[in-house]
């Protein structure tokens, strides 16, 4: 038996007969809940999905238009006339992307809230999207024709994977600087790493400034980088598609091997190593794949803030606290966020364009908080 | 007034100016009022220390009154100046990175000339520093192009030669319209990786487009500035022509690369047809009167395909469409 079972054996076989029903009856429905949540969320993402297909730019689809697409998309029937069936396969993809960097970025926020025991930690705090971005507007200057790696220049044609390739570099080159610099002793340094991640930040915020101010002197390029800055979930490719399922599954990979080990985080680092939980590895593991999840996420879909930092936070409210069932919940919630925050800007406010960054601002920093004062009262023991 | 096209900024309480003028070395006309969006500028002699802050007005002043009396250049006129000779003197030294206060006055300017999206708080200062400053407008048609010649003519004491500009204007425009474009759909479009983007009502891309006689699909389609286009928007567009920047230097257009090299994008009539047009990127940028270049390039552009379309090939049928641009 190992030393956490033990813990929790010896934690039940203390209380009555009485408790321990309660507890069975209680443990019951908490291990339910996350259950019924997620099949929820996957119908409900399911629907935003066909739902998504139907809006675009060019206009609304009829229903039977949607479906005939989709059976299209599958071989199963004919395609639709003219552009059509380009309009419904460039909406699928885009669909995809929103599923896909939802998902990382959720769970990427809900292991670093794990590892930080921080509900405020997001993918921000070890300098993956500020490396992202930097990466981002290094290629998009070089491609513009600015700066001193020339070569870029010849593949414009190519941007979208160029620039993609740049802000995961970046990304993963910051994190390591960040999780370097906060490990001694072979041993990684919460605190440390906390602070470590706000000096990078503010190192690669002042340089990406550095180039935005360069980029004002040409329009187009400058337009590029601030657009990139807000996120961009349009005419993305299918590579982009295709690198962003391989970090998602490999991040979700991980999940098995630290959901457990950071619900016992919770109660203090010391806590989980004294029931047995090898606290260098879990917080090793848990960062790498907070890092692959994140630098994927902001290299193909450039910065969408919130959904790494509330996605967890809400899902911890419908679905519990555990990491066992938290981050998996990851998966569903965080692209149920983004791909209806997604359709209801394009259904709501259709050629305005706004960027999906600005949308789950503005349509989740409200629903947050009023979340936040509906459950002051049960937040108050977090 | 917005036709005036000009505003200008009054100085309050001059904190240092240009040196003093003897009353006897200023000449007739001279002290003048010119007339601004948002107020008089009173100039009390032609300038002799003028300081153009943006690329269209160094287009301006160089057309107006040559190199001689500019005191000094931005560093972005080096791309994006299109009156500046590959041999001027203003390369080598007159330059300046940005445009505020302290750089400006220490040029030590009688004038500077200025653009409506530059620092509005440097333009303030500087004229509360006694140095007066005219900000130039967005160009949004033809009015506003000859109203800006006929304003900085007044102001830089040139006022024969801006009327000679405008003269030569007005004659090309008539060249022109003598030829009807109004069936070519173009749409500008710009991609930098993060999406695309093309202009629409309001823009000076519009009204490059406007001068050559053609329509511009995105206005058509009813976007008003400049405005993002996806794939999905750009193939139900489906412009005859698409009109994009080259890049600087010379350097190949890459947006253009990135159209050709987009699968999604083949089916698109420009694609197919080769009718993609690469405008230099100085020219496709310009917010001087250097816009009529822009649009007789265009033009000539859409003209020499149309000749080679009614050139009839050895069987009698037309021949397809080609674009070297």
């Amino acid at each position: 038996m190992t030393a956490k079972r033990a813990a929790r054996v010896q934690h039940v076989s203390t209380d009555s007969p009485s408790d321990v029903a309660n507890l069975s009856k209680s443990a019951l429905k908490r291990g339910r809940r996350p259950r019924r949540v997620a099949v929820i969320l996957f119908l409900l993402l399911c629907v935003l999905l066909v739902l998504s297909l139907r809006v675009g730019s060019s206009g609304n689809f009829q229903w039977s238009d949607v479906w005939r697409g989709i059976l299209a998309m599958c071989g199963l029937g004919d395609p639709l006339p003219g552009a059509q069936q380009t309009f419904i396969e460039l909406r699928a993809l885009r669909a995809l992307i929103a599923v896909g960097v939802g998902a990382c970025l959720a769970l990427s926020g809900g292991l670093l809230q794990g590892v930080f025991r921080n509900s405020l930690a997001s993918p921000s705090i070890i300098g993956v999207s500020a490396g992202a971005a930097l990466g981002a507007s290094t290629a998009m200057m070089s491609m513009g024709g600015y700066g001193p790696f020339s070569p870029l220049r010849n593949v414009a044609a190519y941007a979208p994977v160029v620039v993609t390739g740049c802000a995961f570099l970046g990304g993963l080159i910051a994190t390591s600087v960040v999780t370097r610099l906060a490990t001694a002793g072979g041993r990684i340094s919460v605190p440390t790493l906390l602070l470590v991640g706000i000096a990078v930040n503010a190192v690669a915020a002042g340089l990406l400034a550095a180039i935005q101010s360069f980029a004002l002197r040409d329009y187009e390029l400058s337009r590029a980088i601030v657009a990139w800055s807000f996120g961009t979930l349009e005419d993305r490719s299918a590579q982009q598609v295709v690198l962003l399922g391989i970090g998602l599954l490999v991040a979700a990979a991980t999940i098995p091997f630290v959901a457990l080990e950071l619900d016992l985080f919770a109660a203090g680092e010391d806590d989980a190593k004294a029931l047995g939980v090898h606290t260098g590895r879990v917080k090793l593991l848990a960062l790498c794949a907070a890092t692959l999840a994140a630098a994927v996420a902001v290299s193909v879909a450039g910065q969408i803030a919130f959904v790494g930092i509330v996605a967890p936070h809400l899902l911890r409210l419908l679905g519990g606290r555990s990491h066992r069932s938290l981050l998996p919940l990851c998966l569903l919630g965080g692209p149920v966020f983004l791909v209806g925050a997604d359709f209801l800007q394009r259904w709501l406010l259709g050629d305005a364009f706004l960027q999906p960054g600005v949308v789950m601002s503005l349509i989740g920093g409200p629903f947050f908080l009023y979340l936040l004062v509906r459950n002051k009262g049960a937040m108050a023991t977090w | 007034m917005t036709a005036a096209g000009l505003s200008a900024c009054g100085g309050e309480a001059p904190l240092a100016g240009p040196p003093a003028i003897p009353a006897e070395d200023i000449p007739d006309g001279w002290p003048r009022n010119i007339e601004g969006f948002a107020g008089e500028l009173e100039l009390r002699a032609p300038p002799r220390r003028i300081l153009p802050a943006s690329s269209s007005a160094v287009d301006f002043v160089l057309d107006l009154i040559g190199e001689e009396r500019v005191v000094a250049i931005p560093e972005q006129a080096l791309n994006w100046a299109n009156a500046l000779d590959a041999g001027s003197e203003l390369r080598d030294g007159k330059l300046f990175g940005s445009y505020s206060t302290e750089v400006v006055l220490g040029f030590a300017p009688d004038l500077v000339l200025t653009h409506v999206w530059q620092s509005a708080n440097a333009s303030r200062a500087l004229a509360q520093a006694g140095v007066p400053v005219l900000v130039l407008p967005e160009l949004k048609n033809t009015q506003d192009i000859r109203l800006a010649l006929r304003t900085l003519g007044q102001a830089l004491g040139a006022e024969s030669n801006a009327e000679e500009l405008i003269a030569g204007f007005e004659t090309r425009l008539s060249r022109l319209a003598s030829t009807d474009r109004s069936s070519e759909r173009i749409l500008t479009y710009s991609n930098g990786g993060t999406g695309g983007w093309s202009a629409g009502k309001n823009t000076t891309a519009d009204l490059l487009i406007g001068l050559c006689g053609a329509v511009n699909a995105a206005s058509e389609a009813g976007l008003d500035g400049h405005s993002r286009m996806d794939f999905e928007l750009l193939l139900s567009l489906d412009p005859d022509w698409i009109l994009v920047s080259g890049g600087i230097d010379g350097e190949a257009s890459g947006s253009l690369s990135f159209l050709m090299a987009q699968k999604v994008l083949s089916s698109l009539s420009a694609v197919q047809n080769d009718r993609i047009i690469s405008v230099p990127a100085a020219l496709f940028s310009t917010t001087s009167h250097y816009i009529l270049d822009a649009a007789e390039y265009l033009a000539g552009q859409l003209d020499r395909v149309e000749s080679v379309d009614q050139v009839p090939s050895k069987d009698g049928a037309q021949s397809k469409d080609h674009d070297d641009a």
